[in-house]
């Protein structure tokens, strides 16, 4: 109890007493701080832009439904290029999508596509569009890729089996053709072909960087009308939905069919791709963990350069402090008190540059915000946490062989230092 | 070889009327300090013998160079000897440990400094109440015993003084209070008065004939032989060993000798 009371007396003493030397030598502290406070900053920029970028990853997916599977060949974020094996895997096949529908019972819809990603020419009287996507689905598409209709119609099932030249335009498309005026049956030429506008879907969330989302620039045409043109095209990709509350079992019915239909051997890894949202928002983790880590290398260099400026200083202080240092063991001070005393003084100095640092981060983020409304920024609390958590440590670090030295301090030899 | 000091007539009277009876405050035996300075070595103290009871009064005289800085440190628990045992208030100091002797200094010894030894940043008042922050006693108390202790030294209306505002002997009258706030009973002075002039020097004097009658310890090194007369026993140290032990027959009073 009273070695308590002792300790909590000692706590305030040198609290006061490194609060005093920190305005005293404000100059000297703010360039000591420096490299703790771009340590933060650091922190708090990337946390805050790579927060905000998977929060709004993670929306674009989820708009996209999350009891959706997706299936392609390749996989669906990629890092760098793709080893050969995965460059030379089979396409699927639009029977593999049937053969989903029939024997997949925890698979409620089935859409499987074909799409032209690149060189696609949009045209309206006057009016033109560079590079929409151009794809072929059934009409089940409509409830698959939740797109909602905003005027007209979505095409039928037997517009589907006429081979019908009738096409479903996103919003982007919409804008870039029909400026002024209802798209509603207005024919256009996608790429040489005339289709007949039947309805347009509303606008989707936006991506991470204000960008547009790619699903708002797709013309949409029945699957069959589209092979008509495009006969050679095999390059399918499946989207699913699963019954609900069935998303895992359906993930592994279709995986089993589909190794079972592509023949891979029970030893091998499947040579297709199965996604969902959360897979999906996964694998981009992966790259906002890759983010971080370098994000967090970066950080501890500034934390060491500031922890090697901050050990400096507070050898200096010591230093300069020998004499107080001496009498004050000579009137009682014992060892832990004064490593307290110094480690007190460096931890404040660097939990200073981090307050510091966290609130120009704030600052900083919120002018970005400013600049660029649609950088989905968002500092998350293990961004401010680390931040602070990491200045501290600094302090502790690299106060502690300073304040260490301080205490073995012989008192006569102290004293007598002039 | 010590004489007994409570056999003294001129001895004031004190709470403690009758040291002999017990052991010894501060009992040194063959005590030695040997300085390594490269291949020499420097004997500071060799062989010390010295025994101090309860409630006298000490000098400590002898020629520069002669260990009495170095034997006040050792008692004053600031350095360790070499070789050699000591024995403060029943306890064999060489057995104890840092933080038992930090409390020591803290507790039982109160020293005061040729240099003062001041913080130059904290005002008198703060600078009393430092050993108290050592030992652990909370702001209000130690407030009020600061200020008691400086009231003892005459110097409460200064409190809120840095020491560059003060003179040299109001900065070791504070040092003097900041050696007694924690009311150890033993005051260490190492040449306290060696840097006043004699009018000063007689108001700390004065100020120790007070705390000796209150009943506390004292020893004090000095080179001057009127300071020394002051206490009722003066040791004389030459070369590292005590060559006299000698009653005070009739101390000056220095309350009594104003110029
Ligand atoms: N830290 C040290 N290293 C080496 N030698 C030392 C040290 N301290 C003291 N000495 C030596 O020990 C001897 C005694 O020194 P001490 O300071 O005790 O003398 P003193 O009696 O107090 O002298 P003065 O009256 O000048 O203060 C001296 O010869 C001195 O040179
Ligand atoms: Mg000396």
């Amino acid at each position: 109890m009273k070695s308590l009371l002792r300790r909590f007396v000692l706590v305030r003493e040198n609290v006061s007493l490194a609060v005093g030397t920190l305005v005293d030598n404000r100059f000297r502290s703010f360039l000591t701080i420096l490299g703790v406070f771009i340590g933060v900053i650091i922190v708090v920029g990337v946390a805050s832009v790579l927060n905000g970028f998977r929060q709004s990853v993670v929306d674009q997916v989820e708009e996209f439904g999350t009891n959706n599977i997706y299936v392609y060949r390749f996989p669906f974020v990629q890092t760098g290029r793709l080893p050969r094996e995965i460059r030379m895997r089979r396409p699927l096949k639009h029977e593999d999508a049937v053969a989903i529908g029939e024997l997949c019972p925890s698979v409620q819809t089935v859409s499987v596509g074909l799409q032209i990603d690149f060189g696609v020419t949009a045209k309206y009287r006057g009016e033109e569009m560079q590079g929409p996507h151009f794809r072929g689905v059934p009409p089940d598409d409509e409830r698959v890729s939740h797109s909602t209709i905003k005027e007209g119609r979505w095409f039928t099932e037997s517009e589907s089996q006429h081979r019908a030249d009738v096409c479903v335009i996103a919003h982007n498309v919409t804008e870039a053709l029909f400026p002024n005026e209802s798209p509603v049956d207005k024919s256009i030429e996608v790429s040489g072909h005339r289709f007949r506008v039947i309805g347009c879907t509303e606008k989707l969330k936006e991506g991470p960087f204000g960008q547009d989302n790619q699903e708002d620039s797709v013309i949409r045409v029945p699957y069959d009308t589209f092979r008509k043109y495009y006969p050679n095209m095999d390059d399918h990709f499946i989207v699913l939905e699963a019954r609900s509350g069935q998303l895992d079992r359906a993930v592994e019915e279709v995986t089993q069919l589909l190794r079972r239909r592509r023949g891979v051997r029970w030893d091998e890894d499947n040579d297709f791709e199965v996604g969902t949202a959360n897979s999906l928002i996964e694998s981009f983790d992966k790259i906002v963990f890759a983010t971080l880590a370098v994000m967090f290398v970066l950080s501890t260099v500034a934390f060491i350069v500031g922890g090697v400026g901050v050990m400096n200083i507070m050898l200096v202080s010591v230093t300069e402090r020998t004499k107080e240092i001496g009498l004050r063991k000579s009137i009682g001070a014992r060892k832990a008190d004064i490593v307290q005393q110094f480690l007190t003084e460096a931890v404040l100095l660097t939990g200073t540059g981090g307050v510091l640092g966290l609130v120009l981060g704030e600052l900083l983020m919120n002018g970005l915000a400013l600049i660029a409304p649609t950088l989905p920024v968002a500092t998350p609390m293990w961004g401010r946490a680390f931040a602070f958590v990491g200045s501290v440590t600094v302090g502790v670090v690299f106060g502690m062989w300073p304040a260490m030295k301080a205490a073995r301090l012989d008192p006569i030899e102290a004293l007598r230092y002039e | 070889m010590t004489p007994s000091a409570s056999s003294s007539p001129s001895r004031s009277p004190s709470p403690l009327a009758h040291p002999s009876d017990e052991s010894p405050l501060i009992d040194i035996v063959d005590l030695w300090k040997t300085y390594r300075m490269g291949a020499t070595e420097v004997h500071a103290l060799r062989g010390t013998d010295l025994q101090v009871r309860d409630g006298e009064y000490v000098a400590i005289m002898g020629p520069s160079g002669s260990g009495k800085s170095t034997l006040m440190n050792l008692i004053g628990c600031l350095d360790s000897p070499t070789k050699g045992r000591y024995v403060l208030n029943g306890r064999v100091v060489s057995d104890l440990g840092e933080d038992e002797l930090a409390r020591i200094r803290n507790q039982e010894i109160g020293f005061v400094f040729q240099t003062f030894n001041l913080l130059a940043r904290a005002t008198a008042l703060q600078n009393v109440e430092l050993p108290l922050i050592y030992a652990g006693i909370a702001p209000s108390e130690r407030r009020q015993r600061a200020e008691e202790a400086l009231r003892q030294v005459d110097l409460l209306d200064r409190a809120s003084h840095r020491p560059s505002e003060l003179s040299g002997g109001q900065r070791q009258r504070v040092a003097i209070a900041r050696a007694l706030v924690t009311r150890p009973a033993i005051l260490l002075a190492d040449e306290p008065t060696g840097n006043l002039d004699s009018a000063t020097s007689r108001e700390i004097m004065i100020l120790f004939e007070m705390l000796h009658s209150l009943g506390n310890t004292i020893l004090v090194v000095t080179h001057e032989h009127d300071i020394a007369a002051h206490a009722r026993r003066i040791v004389s140290i030459r070369d590292g060993r005590i060559a006299a032990d000698e009653r005070v027959e009739n101390p000056t009073l220095a309350s009594t000798t104003q110029a």
